[in-house]
């Protein structure tokens, strides 16, 4: 057992002793980008427009989060006529064991007993058809209870002006698909900014 | 032959064709009570051999099997031993109940013991080593259970085909794989050739895949009846149609099953019916399926979880009653009824008890959905829409390590997202840009035709596809790079 040796060293034993705040992608740029990766009980926003392997970022955090320790994940699709592909999801290192899959076009109408529920740690709900102010301020609000992570993936940019007041953060995601880069700018929640790093995708 | 109305599909999410979900059970020792703690649908074939539907608890068991690292058929294995069985047991787990008897009936004429399963080398190398003898007097006894008419001119056709196999000098039932039902119903009639089409039929060959399953559904099943359903009947002061108003009383009226002696503490349902009787007096069963065996005495007094499921059901069936009546229908009175049940089973004494909290927490959230979550496990398979399954309903075994890394360099370079089904493809005046992938063998031994598959990435209306030319050169839209 670690005994401290100056109060200093108490504080930062207890510091570390403490559920980490933050969830890192393990990228440095992008956990630069945004102060340390994404924090626990809130509610964030990410503009993606669909097709584009964007979701590739998102799926750097949950990685990262089964690494860290097993929790449980869910990823709620609203696209219609698409399935998953776990080959792929397990490809990129993620465990299938702790990850479901639900489809859902009115996540809220179609799986409330998830929301109340502090199960999943993480929650992503991509592409949602229909996801009205009031439902968000109500997974906000369960994000911050039950210390979840939700994550709503827009499969268009979002604007600076109008748009979800709930979410604590929103970012705007884009690929050149012809500089093989992906672009990302904080619309809310950070400092105003932009990074671009390059992807080898042809 | 017609379909008995005792064989219905009570599950609330499909089970695929190449589940193996019936087992076939010979002890000595066992009892019908210690059996439902595997599943409530249960025959006694004859004397001391028991058959088992698995299919409503079956997403239940390959959870739990998954939970536990191991397959259905192992897990099962464990749980046939915690009912204090005699070792000397024979078990056979196969996807039709008249291949589970046959393997059963095999074990016992090779003395073996334990648990088979018709997907093993053993079971079906069995299976195919099967003397007409034993196919005779199961045929027999399967003629006996029917209550079809055709089975009193069983005797007669039997003794066509037994003189016509003598002439033939056929030795044994595998040396006649192949022989075509249709001439055989001919000649034979129609009970000969369903139990012939029965004993080697394959659901993972396509073509009888369909076949297979109406079969199951023609088998003469009676159904073991341990116990009567449990009811409760509740008439109402006046006619109600608002659920905010129905649901307190049914709250109650569950709880009130928890206090019951005949209803075991741990007793889980599968299956409730909820009779509603009409202001018109019409009577409406409204049928309430648990995706997973559910405990009612863990969630009294408040009963969340079955009151979801009676909610789900309650909604669909006002919706499809409001479709025939301009007006919603007024409820005067309803019976509830607990129709199938898991018993508990044993409780078993060890220093190290199993932490399965995590997943009754998932199982009893699943429990509240009106949809199955999605669950996968990758599959030893190159093909991008055979790699994996879903893991509620496989028996696959755990993939081996020594294949994973070829199959991970594969899918590093496949998209997250699949099309539901490859639709075609047209690139007419746009402007692409094509790279090269792989190139996938077709699986030409189930199906003729194209045999090769060579996959791109193209780049097109600025988002990412994943493409694949077949041997005829035309393109198919099969991923896409969310």
């Amino acid at each position: 057992m670690l005994t401290p040796k100056s109060p200093e060293q108490l504080k930062e034993m207890a510091l570390h002793a403490l559920p980490p705040s933050h969830l890192s992608s393990g990228h440095p740029l992008l956990d630069e980008f945004l102060d340390g990766g994404l924090r626990w009980g809130e509610l964030s926003e990410w503009g993606m427009p669909w097709g584009q392997s964007l979701r590739e970022v998102i799926l750097w955090f949950l990685i990262r989060a089964q690494q860290t320790e097993p929790c449980w994940i869910l990823w709620i699709y609203g696209q219609s006529d698409i399935s998953i592909n776990p080959l792929a999801w397990q490809a990129r290192g993620l465990d299938l064991n702790w990850i479901r899959f639900a489809r859902a076009q009115q996540p809220l109408h179609d799986l409330k007993p998830i929301f109340l529920s502090p199960f999943f740690r993480i929650i992503v709900i991509d592409a949602p058809q229909r996801l009205a102010d009031d439902d968000c301020a109500f997974l906000a609000r369960q994000a911050r209870r039950q210390q979840q992570m939700l994550i709503i993936l827009r499969p268009h940019a979002l604007s600076p002006n109008r748009g979800n007041v709930w979410a604590k953060m929103r970012v705007n995601c884009w690929h050149d698909l012809q500089q093989q880069r992906i672009f990302a700018k904080i619309v809310k929640g950070r400092r105003p900014r932009q990074i671009m790093w390059p992807i080898p995708t042809f | 032959m017609t379909s008995l109305l005792s064989f219905p599909n009570d599950t609330l999410d499909a089970v695929p064709a190449s589940s193996l979900c019936f087992l076939a059970l010979r002890a000595t020792d066992i009892k019908a009570e210690d059996l439902q703690a595997l599943t409530p649908r249960l025959m006694l074939w004859e004397d001391d051999l028991w058959l088992l539907d698995l299919r409503p608890c079956l997403s239940y068991w390959s959870l739990q099997a998954h939970s536990s690292q191991l397959t259905l058929s192992q897990l099962l294995q464990r749980t046939l031993e915690r009912l204090s069985l005699s070792p000397d047991y024979q078990g056979a787990l196969a996807h039709h109940p008249w291949q589970a008897i046959l393997l059963v009936k095999m074990l016992e004429k090779k003395k073996f013991s334990g648990l088979t399963t018709q997907s093993q080398r053993i079971g079906n190398n069995l299976l195919s080593s099967l003397s007409w003898d034993m196919w005779w007097a199961a045929a027999e006894r399967y003629a006996s259970h029917s209550t079809s008419p055709v089975q009193t001119a069983f005797p007669r056709y039997k003794r066509a085909m037994q003189l016509a196999l003598r002439r033939l000098a056929c030795d044994s039932p595998g040396q006649l794989k192949s022989m075509p039902v249709a001439q055989l119903r001919r000649r034979f009639g129609s009970l000969l050739a369903q139990l012939w089409e029965m004993t080697y039929s394959l659901p993972h060959s396509s073509s009888s895949s369909e076949g297979l399953w109406a079969e199951t559904a023609l088998f003469p099943w009676h159904p073991f009846v341990i116990r009567e359903p449990l009811i409760r009947t509740r008439h109402l002061d006046f006619p109600l149609n608002d659920w905010q108003v129905l649901e307190p009383f049914l709250r109650e009226d569950l709880n009130r099953f928890c206090v019951l002696d005949s209803f075991k503490k741990g007793e889980r349902i599968l299956n409730l019916e909820w009779r509603i009787v009409l202001y018109s007096l019409q009577e409406i069963p409204i049928s309430v399926l648990f995706r997973h065996p559910h405990c009612l005495h863990s969630e009294s007094p408040h009963q969340r979880t079955a009151l979801l499921q009676i909610f789900y059901a309650f909604q669909q069936t006002m919706r499809s009653l409001r479709e025939r009546h301009e007006e919603a229908p007024w409820i005067v009175s309803w019976e509830l009824r607990i129709l199938q049940t898991l018993r508990p089973l044993p409780q078993r004494k060890s220093l190290f008890a199993d932490d399965k909290g995590e997943w009754e927490e998932l199982l009893t959230l699943e429990n509240q959905l009106d949809r199955p979550l999605e669950a996968y496990r990758v599959r030893e398979d190159w093909v991008p829409e055979d790699s994996f399954a879903l893991t509620s309903l496989s028996d696959t075994e755990p993939l081996e390590d020594t294949y994973l890394p070829p199959l991970h360099y594969l899918g590093r370079h496949r998209p997250l997202f699949l099309m539901q089904k490859p639709q075609p493809w047209s690139s007419s005046g746009q402007s692409l840009l094509w790279k090269f992938r792989e190139r996938t063998m077709d699986k030409w031994w189930l199906a003729q035709g194209n045999t090769v598959r060579d996959y791109y990435q193209v780049v097109s209306q600025e988002q990412i596809f994943w493409i694949f030319r077949d041997a005829k050169g035309q393109c198919f839209l099969q991923g896409i790079y969310g």
